[in-house]
């Protein structure tokens, strides 16, 4: 394996380790979502 | 807006956000993870492959998906769960989105008819392995002694036996094969294999896809584990010079490297050549855009599940870039280093292809791997449980468009849903030669009408229902913020890219593609098959907009 070949691999392997792992982070302390009764999914909520 | 769609139905939602997370996420990871991926990245440049990749994941995977749960949330706001309904709802009530929205679910319909004939090669593999596994204990089987007779993979059989032991098991040398002399093994699981599709569907999002993808997701995980730890503590299994460990790596990572070409000139190709060949940047796009599993109906489908304040931005980033961390953390180690390892660097050339690599190649490295036919079984575990939960994930679009068009109860949609996948599946099954029914479908519905379907979700969501929509939606209980450019990107950057590369795609593959279809039959009558699915699909779709158009406007 090349020096070339360290480096591609390093840097893809810690940008997809480093994104999954900021996105398991955050899903793991984010607040649990607040309960939202189903009758209030009408579009007027949207505005 | 009164909440549309089929009022007889009892409104379903996803139990958790990892559930929805992982749902989403196994519907994505499939064999194309941790065979297509590999075998893709070693042949176009390796190292120099990840360049177009990453910057593809960044303006194409990540926009799309993202957009495609807004969408998916807005619909199932408005009642909606297909695309059919979903697209109408989104694109202002028009005919010409809801009927395009309709024909979009001939994609996820018909890649799910082979991915459940695929995903049975995977568990009789996995089987077979596990017979051998068993045989010191007296509890030996083998699912291929009607193909092989006495032939156990994983036994010393000599590696030229893979190839006609894989052709022999999935019929590819005549139409009609699998059915001689009764149902053989592989017919069997099939239909085991779809009856476990059938009834998770059954089973409803929460209590059936939800709490399978959670107690799969884990077992995927730890089979792949297990392989890439073997694989990165083999050193040089063989003994000869070039098949380390690090040369198997250095054969996936490499930026620069010498290449055989066909007339036998070897030259040497740099990281630069290969960034300035248009084909390795059609491959890097055309990977992540099947990985990520965009546009295929499956992730707006589940997205319309997600509760109407419940985060998607994030859930959405987590599940795309779990998907991206099987493919380029586990798929790009499991795979190609250990086949250069005990096959050398000519075996890539002659195991390029999906299947090749997966059912030829590999069971060849197993054989000669210590403990081998433990990590083969943990291998084709994993490979059949990334297939079943992507499977249940194109299945639930059509049992979602049932559902919204016609006034059926759930087990009515569900066993209308069993009967149109199976009987395309009995298609397939039936013209294996050469496996040339699955690769019509494949070509036509699983390569190039997501990239037509694409581009036009790309305009629905950036011209029709505008960005400023898509931007409310996304931060609708948002637990992270996109940045502000986000909607610029979908519509400046991701939808003029992807009708390039597309336009690039027909360039390449098209011409020659009609020519085989010329040349061969069961390709002609492939099509004829999807033609008239998507014949079935238009008249349900204008039959069903016209009777929305109607009660709309009788209100």
């Amino acid at each position: 394996m090349t020096l070339g070949g360290w480096i591609s691999m390093t840097v893809t392997l810690g940008f997809v380790l480093g994104l999954f792992s900021w996105c398991c982070y955050k899903m793991a302390t984010a607040p649990d979502a607040p309960d939202s009764p189903d009758d209030s999914d009408d579009e007027s909520r949207d505005s | 807006m009164r909440r549309m769609g089929n009022p007889n139905r009892r409104k379903e939602h996803w139990g958790s956000r990892l559930g929805v997370v992982l749902a989403v996420a196994g519907g994505a990871v499939g064999l194309g993870n941790f065979l297509r991926f590999p075998g893709q990245a070693a042949n176009y440049g390796g190292g120099a492959f990840m360049i177009p990749y990453l910057f593809s994941f960044l303006i194409i995977a990540l926009p799309l998906a993202t957009s495609e749960w807004a969408l998916g949330r807005r619909g199932g706001r408005m009642g909606f769960h297909s695309p059919l309904g979903i697209y109408y709802a989104v694109g202002g009530k028009s005919r010409f989105w809801g009927i395009l929205g309709g024909l979009s679910a001939l994609t996820p319909l018909v890649i799910s008819m082979y991915y459940i004939f695929v995903e049975a090669w995977c568990l009789v593999y996995a089987l077979q392995y596990l017979g051998g596994l068993l045989e010191p204990l007296g509890l030996g089987f083998s699912l291929l002694d009607g193909v092989e007779p006495g032939l156990k993979l994983g036994a010393e059989t000599g590696g030229a036996e893979y190839q006609g032991l894989f052709e022999r098991f999935i019929g590819a040398n005549g139409d009609g094969s699998l059915f001689k002399g009764g149902l053989s093994p592989l017919l069997l699981m099939t239909l085991a294999c779809a009856f476990v599709n059938f009834y998770l569907i059954y089973r409803g999002v929460s209590k059936g896809i939800e709490r399978f993808s959670k107690l799969v997701a884990p077992l995927v995980l730890i089979c792949s584990l297990l392989v890439v730890g073997r694989v990165l503590t083999l050193g040089n299994p063989t003994g000869i010079e070039g098949q380390s460990l690090l040369d198997g790596l250095g054969f996936m990572w490499n930026p620069s490297r010498d290449v055989v070409l066909e007339s036998g000139e070897v030259v040497h190709r740099t990281i630069w050549s290969s960034l300035a060949n248009p084909e390795v940047w059609l491959a890097a796009t055309s990977q992540i855009f099947f990985t990520v599993s965009i546009c295929l109906g499956a992730t707006c489908t589940y997205a319309s599940y997600v509760r109407p304040d419940e985060d998607i931005a994030l859930s959405s980033v987590t599940s795309t870039a779990a998907n991206e961390f099987c493919e380029v953390a586990l798929g790009g180690l499991m795979a190609i280093p250990p086949m250069i390892m005990f096959l050398g660097a000519q075996a890539a050339d002659k195991f390029g292809s999906s299947f090749s690599l997966g059912f030829i190649a590999l069971p060849n490295v197993f054989e000669r791997m210590p403990f081998g036919e433990f990590f083969g079984f943990a291998f084709f575990t994993l490979l059949f449980c990334a297939a079943i939960t992507s499977s249940i994930s194109i299945v639930q679009p059509t049992l979602a468009l049932f559902g919204d068009s016609l006034n059926l109860s759930r087990t009515a949609c569900v066993g209308l849903t069993c009967l149109v996948v199976l009987s395309g599946t009995a298609f397939v099954c039936w013209f294996t030669k050469d496996l040339a029914a699955l690769d019509a479908f494949d070509f036509w519905l699983a390569n190039f009408a997501p990239f037509l379907g694409g581009i036009f979700q790309t305009i629905l969501i950036a011209f029709v229902w505008n960005i400023s929509s898509l931007r409310k939606e996304l931060d609708r209980g948002a637990l992270i913020r996109l940045p502000r450019f986000f909607g610029f990107v979908v519509k400046w950057i991701s939808l003029p890219y992807l009708i390039l590369i597309f336009a690039f795609w027909c360039y390449k593959n098209l011409a020659e593609r009609l020519k085989g279809v010329a040349g061969s039959q069961v390709a002609q009558l492939s099509l004829l098959y999807m033609a008239g699915l998507a014949v079935g699909l238009l008249v349900l779709s204008v039959i069903v907009v016209r009777k929305w158009k109607r009660e709309e406007s009788a209100k």
